[in-house]
């Protein structure tokens, strides 16, 4: 008897493994952008390591995964703001195969990026042309160039695809693209140098950081009013990164200088709890099922990894040099 | 104030490039531009003048400048006078200072004293601005005055700059395009600003002087910056604890400004 049922729980230890053994197509990647070693690292989300790094040619900073999965655009551009050149592009990155597939100009500067939700095109904020490009990502043509303030920096795009936001840094403003028209059809001015944009689920709210205003701001959507702006860490904590859950419940803020994680309620904006990650943390990016929040950390060159249901650190990984943006592939 | 402006003056460079900026912003929200007109100060400060601003440095000058602009209704906005005067027996509400005062600019060097551990760090200045300057968004900043200008950003361009960008925000944010409403903005308790220096900036109650970091930099060899005045604390407490470690404080001013 004793022998039978060892051999029975040795039988579905092995089932297990086998209906766990995750595709390469299933498994979770995470990539992020270096801003200094101008690469991607990659990093294997289920045993949170590096498994490669994929060279782009330019300094990288927005990184954006395509809604299907299947590619991952970087913002990258030269080490001469105000000139462009063939570093100032959107490199297109193939997930299964890490090679660099494309390589779309994307006016001078380059900097944050948003990909519309049926994958057709993309909206970049061009740092130092005032502008937003709308860029054909089937073509690489360019569909539109918004004037929008001076400095842009952050850009979100509403869950249905509708709505573009824009921050630019030194006009403090966020800009409403309707993507259907392509025109800016209005302005809000919001706090101190605004610098990463973010939509609720349900878009009827969206997140604005700014970084020398210390402040997270909320706007309706609908009303194109500013809702509510609150404090962060006191006002002192230059809040850059900004991701709602995926059940739109929390919003996850990270801080550069203190190098913190503020778990905030979506619905109160208060702050519920505070994760120390790594140093000048700035992009922020939440795995889909909400359940692991990355920070890409640009001075102390690594990853933290918290996990949302515990609001502890799990795992922190180095990267490359001065990372920057973050963005999760696969389930 | 009477003699002729060279266009070179890297005031007029700072300010005009910050009217361009705040015209690009103001556009966004269907307000006018920012207008600058450069002259001789009987030819500029006319009517419907908001501010003005002195080319040169000597204090007499700045005073002068400043009665004039008061007399016409009109903000001064010093983006050159350092004299520790203007912001006491001298000051005038109307004036604002966004140089740095000659006190502050000696507690930067005594800050530099103090983190060197040296009795006077050698070739070095105290200054508002740097074209060497990267962090918080500096490196932005000077790679547009050099694209538009091919000429670096100095403490007074930046001084300038700053002047004219507060005016254009504070224009926004108080929907006004008078002197009167503008001042009163720039005086709030909540006005506060961004100078690429990455702290909130503002001007203290007591004598309308620009909190902000200034800098120690290197000016033997290639420029660089040494420290960031005042000197980092922890990070509990607020920026406009930490700004006004430096300079005049307000127990200590002379400034009374006239009702």
């Amino acid at each position: 008897m004793s022998i039978r049922a060892v051999s029975i729980f040795g039988s579905c230890t092995l089932l297990w493994a086998t209906m766990h053994q995750p595709s390469s197509q299933a498994r979770r990647f995470v990539f992020v952008s270096n801003e200094l070693s101008h690469d991607v690292s990659v990093i294997d989300a289920t045993t949170n390591t590096v498994v490669a790094t994929i060279p782009v040619g330019g300094r990288a900073r927005g990184i954006h995964v395509s809604p299907d999965g299947s590619r991952v655009y970087v913002a990258t551009s030269d080490d001469k703001p105000q000139t462009e050149s063939s570093a100032d592009a959107i490199v297109i990155v193939d997930v299964a195969t890490r090679k660099v597939v494309a390589r779309y100009h994307a006016g001078s500067d380059p900097e944050q990026f948003a990909v519309v939700p049926d994958g057709s095109r993309l909206y970049a904020s061009n740092e130092d042309g005032g502008t937003a490009t709308a860029i054909d990502l089937k073509t690489g043509k360019h569909v539109a160039t918004l004037v929008v303030g001076i400095e842009p920096e952050g850009v979100a795009t509403s869950p249905d695809g509708r709505w573009i936001y824009v921050t630019s840094e030194t006009s403090n403003s966020l800009s409403l693209i309707d993507a259907r028209t392509n025109t800016v059809v209005g302005n809000l001015l919001v706090d101190l140098r605004p610098r990463a944009v973010a939509f609720t689920p349900d878009g009827a709210h969206a997140f604005v950081t700014a970084e020398v205003g210390g402040t997270l701001t909320l706007v309706d959507t609908k009303t194109r009013d500013i809702v509510n702006s609150v404090p962060i860490e006191g006002g002192e904590g230059k809040p850059v990164g900004v991701a709602v859950s995926p059940d739109g419940r929390r919003v996850y803020v990270a801080s550069g200088r203190t190098g913190t994680l503020s778990v905030i309620d979506a619905a109160t904006m208060k702050t519920m709890t505070k994760v120390a990650v790594g140093k000048r943390p700035w992009g922020v990016t939440i795995s889909r099922e909400g359940r692991y929040v990355y920070t890409a950390n640009g001075l102390s060159n690594d990853v933290t990894v918290v996990d949302a249901t515990t609001n502890r650190v799990v795992a922190t990984i180095k990267v490359g040099q001065r990372p920057w943006g973050v963005a999760v592939a696969g389930r | 104030m009477t003699r002729a402006v060279s266009d070179d003056s890297l005031v007029i460079l700072g300010a005009r490039l910050a009217a361009e900026e705040a015209s690009h912003g103001a556009a966004l929200f269907g307000a006018g531009p920012v207008e600058l007109t450069v002259g001789p100060v009987d030819q500029v400060l006319g009517r419907n003048v908001i501010a003005v601003l002195a080319t040169e440095a000597s204090m007499d000058g700045c005073l002068h400048l400043a009665d004039l602009a008061g007399e016409h209704g009109a903000l001064f906005m010093n983006a050159t006078c350092t004299d520790d005067a203007l912001r006491g027996d001298k000051c005038r509400i109307s004036t604002f200072h966004v140089a740095p005062s000659n006190s502050m600019l000696s507690d930067a060097i005594d800050d530099a004293r103090q983190h060197a551990g040296a009795p006077k760090p050698q070739g070095a200045v105290a200054t508002a601005w740097d074209a060497s300057l990267e962090r918080f968004g500096a490196d932005t900043l000077n790679n547009r005055f050099r694209a538009r200008f091919t000429a670096s950003m100095t403490g007074e361009a930046w001084c300038a700059w700053f002047a004219v960008k507060v005016l254009g925000e504070a224009s926004l944010r108080a929907r006004s395009v008078e002197a009167r409403p503008i001042a009163a903005y720039l005086r709030g308790v909540t006005a506060q600003f961004d100078g690429h220096k990455g702290r909130p900036l503002s001007f203290r109650a007591w004598d309308n002087q620009l909190r902000q970091p200034l800098y120690v930099i290197a000016t033997s060899g290639a420029r660089r910056l040494i420290i960031e005045s005042p000197l980092a604390t922890h990070a509990s407490v607020t920026s406009r604890d930490v700004l006004d470690q430096i300079g005049t404080k307000a127990a200590s001013t002379t400034c009374r400004f006239a009702p």
